[in-house]
């Protein structure tokens, strides 16, 4: 099978990068004092990408101006190679080019046009502007995005290439002023040369570079495998000083992590969110997840709570959001018939666990022992809870008292016997051991559980049924 | 918000007029209105049945039959330990997979004794709380996230009318019912469903119940019911089998043989 590859130009990565961090419009990103890419209001101003910084500045004073921040645009095209990932197992990116090869996935996704609308729309909705081109190989599909000549054939393609321009090609100026000169106009007119002559008339690169479009020559750019892990760093416009304001930013982060989980069919299982500071010193801020959560909306609720909680140490400028514990995730079908609860127990979980500490959970266990107060046990809730198949024939209280409370001989006179004795003797083999008579009684009309301990005759509460 | 009025026909002689707010995202029928309570209905029968309480006595005095399936209940007693949790076991050993909320238990719940009662004790959860902001918060989140299906909540103070409604809204969404057990300083007009009041009986093992206010229906008399503890306390005839407390241990019971006994 002949292969295809379509070539995306994303030209609006720096542009989506400072609007992620907070940019206002009109605005456009600066590098070495250069228009790097301008937002369509800023055009409409008329200022274009390769103005120098004095001249947009001179032509609108309502411009605001940000730096490049290459950190955030690759987490952005990392995030698009990965989405691109679940259509094709060739995926290459870079700054601002994803390639993705085509021809090994077309008949799964219904054909080569609703594959291209895909990934151009997709681009369109996450990052902006792009430019798209079909070739025969990579090198072709990105010059033939360069110049927006597109096609879905990719024969049209193939002989497309032979009437590229020489001055569009990605070469030195000096190398394309020579070639000019020499009357060279077309890459047909360079297929006139014998190969050995093209070597040695010209810089090797441009025969290396031939090559390469014209499939001649394996294309040998490395391909991109998904990660084990979870990472990604944001970088603010701004620096932000409220903890709650960050919400809206790590919900960008937060998107990317989902949808890393989605291709993988993982939950994500804990998840930690660096703030770096301008004199990069780091404040962590680790989110449990307790059996895992994949949707964006379902984690934005618990960080919210613990952004409510913390305060920022110093104004943060760059979020970093790592996670490496995942699971495998697990769906819950809800019953058709009832109404669907607003979420699931993991979910509610998550939150009561964010606002109210670690600790606030509790679920009820028993252990393997005599003694009521060591076979009642609270524990941290969701840990592995031991029912008995049975129901035991002797009667429990519903109230424990953590420990026995001793009773008065007043008191015990108030009593009104029930039912007892129930001896219930252990651990005489150590010293806290005990040999216990528990009796039922009424005590102005509650029932209460007391027992009489028969070595120190000593009687106490134990338990109310309450 | 529309307006709209209802007329209740009682009999074929009486009409009574009531006026109502709805919201309107809601598709409304006149049954979902009875369901609610909100709208007196005379002699109106049958209601939507509620969650039975477990006492046969407590369902026929109850406006649904029972507690109703979702919404607020006040359950009043003077201190702990007065069978406030006996009166409601019995429903929640009926009740489905959802899990059981207590908010902030004065003391520690007994596992023995509430596997006792029917209840899988996983589906206990027991929340701890500081201060009376969280405990709200936790206890309207519970109730509105569909997961819960009953919660049970002492709060440190009786809450405000918007408070209430707002659980209220949430236990509705979720359909939860919401148990507060409060002692006798709550103020007596709670917006909540129904109030029951419970005080120990002079007879031992027995309880004071009274429906004192609940919505769709008439204040009762006090009853007196008997505990369940009482019922389980019946003539104690300690056989050899019974003496084995505890269910959960490694060893096989000893107990069983006389002979095997001796043998040791």
């Amino acid at each position: 099978m002949k292969r295809q590859f379509i070539a995306i130009l994303a030209d609006d990565v720096p542009l989506a990068a400072a609007q992620i961090g907070g940019a206002t419009t009109p605005c456009c990103v600066i590098e070495n004092q250069r228009v790097l890419c301008a937002d369509p209001n800023a055009e409409k101003l008329g200022i274009h990408p390769g103005m120098s910084q004095g001249t947009a500045i001179a032509l609108s004073a309502d411009l605001t101006l940000y730096p490049r921040h290459l950190a955030t645009e690759q987490g952005l095209m990392q995030g698009l190679a990965q989405w691109a990932y679940r259509h094709s197992s060739w995926v290459h990116w870079n700054e601002d080019c994803l390639i993705v090869e085509v021809a090994g996935s077309e008949k799964l996704f219904g054909g080569l046009e609703s594959l291209w609308q895909r990934l151009h729309s997709r681009t369109l909705r996450h990052i902006g502007r792009c430019r798209v081109a079909l070739g025969p190989n990579p090198e072709a599909a990105v010059l033939l995005a360069r110049l927006e000549w597109q096609t879905l054939d990719v024969n049209q393609a193939q002989e497309w290439l032979t009437k590229i321009p020489l001055t569009r090609l990605p070469l030195n100026a000096p190398l394309i002023q020579r070639l000019s000169a020499m009357g060279l106009n077309q890459i047909e007119s360079l297929l006139a040369f014998s190969s050995a002559d093209l070597a040695r008339r010209f810089p090797i690169e441009l025969k290396d570079y031939l090559d390469r479009l014209l499939g001649r020559k394996p294309d040998l750019r490395p391909t991109w495998t998904p990660q084990e892990n979870f990472h990604s760093i944001l970088s603010l416009q701004q620096a932000c000083h409220n903890a709650q304001a960050l919400a809206f930013p790590i919900k960008h982060l937060l998107d990317q992590l989902a949808n890393f989980l989605k291709t993988r069919q993982w939950s994500c299982l804990e998840f930690t969110l660096t703030f770096i500071n301008e004199d990069r010193q780091q404040q962590p801020l680790t989110l449990a997840l307790g059996q895992g959560l994949h949707r964006t909306e379902a984690m934005i609720e618990p960080l919210k709570l613990h952004l409510n909680k913390i305060t920022l140490s110093a104004p943060v400028i760059d979020i970093q959001l790592t996670s490496d514990r995942f699971r495998v995730w697990r769906g819950e079908t809800g019953d058709l018939m009832k109404p669907q609860p607003k979420d699931t127990q993991s979910e509610l979980l998550i939150a009561l666990q964010a606002r109210l500490g670690k600790h606030a959970l509790q679920g009820l266990n028993l252990a393997a022992s005599w003694l009521p107060e060591r076979a009642n046990i609270q524990q941290a809730f969701g840990l592995d809870v031991q029912e008995p198949a049975a129901a035991y024939d002797n009667i429990r209280p519903t109230w424990l008292l953590p420990t026995p409370l001793p009773m008065a001989p007043h008191d015990l006179k108030t009593l009104q016997w029930l039912r007892g004795p129930e001896r219930i003797e252990a651990h005489w083999w150590q010293d806290q051991g005990g040999r216990r008579d528990y009796h039922v009684a009424s005590q102005s009309g509650a029932l209460v559980w007391v027992f009489k301990d028969l070595r120190t005759q000593q009687w106490y509460l134990h338990g109310l049924f309450g | 918000m529309i307006f709209g009025q209802i007329i209740a026909l009682s009999g074929l002689t009486k009409h009574k007029v009531y006026t109502v707010y709805i919201d309107s995202m809601k598709s409304i029928t006149l049954q979902s209105l009875l369901d609610q309570g909100t709208v007196w209905a005379g002699e109106l029968t049958p209601r939507e049945k509620g969650r039975t309480t477990g006492h046969t006595q407590l369902d026929e005095l109850l406006a649904h039959g029972g507690w109703p399936k979702q919404g607020v209940v006040d359950i009043q007693v003077s201190a702990p330990g007065q069978g406030e949790l006996q009166l409601l076991l019995p429903s929640l050993a009926q009740a489905d997979e959802r899990l059981w909320v207590w908010l902030d238990p004065p003391l520690q719940p007994c596992a023995q004794g509430i596997r006792q009662a029917g209840i899988a004790l996983k589906r206990c959860l027991i929340l701890r709380t500081e201060n009376a902001g969280d405990a709200l918060w936790a206890l309207e989140r519970c109730l509105q996230s569909g997961c819960v299906d009953s919660a049970l909540a002492w709060l440190r103070r009786p809450p405000n009318n918007k408070a209430l409604r707002r659980l209220q809204m949430a236990a509705e969404t979720g359909g939860t019912l919401a148990h507060l057990i409060h002692d006798e300083h709550w103020p007596a007009d709670a917006g909540t469903h129904a109030r029951v009041a419970l005080w120990p009986s002079q007879t031992a093992g027995h309880l004071h119940a009274q429906i004192v206010r609940q919505r769709g229906g008439p204040q009762q008399r006090p009853i007196v019911m008997p505990l369940l503890a009482q019922q389980a306390c019946s003539p104690p005839a300690p056989k050899p089998a019974q003496l084995g407390p505890v269910h959960l241990d490694p060893q096989p019971r000893l107990s069983l043989q006389p002979s095997l006994q001796l043998a040791l």
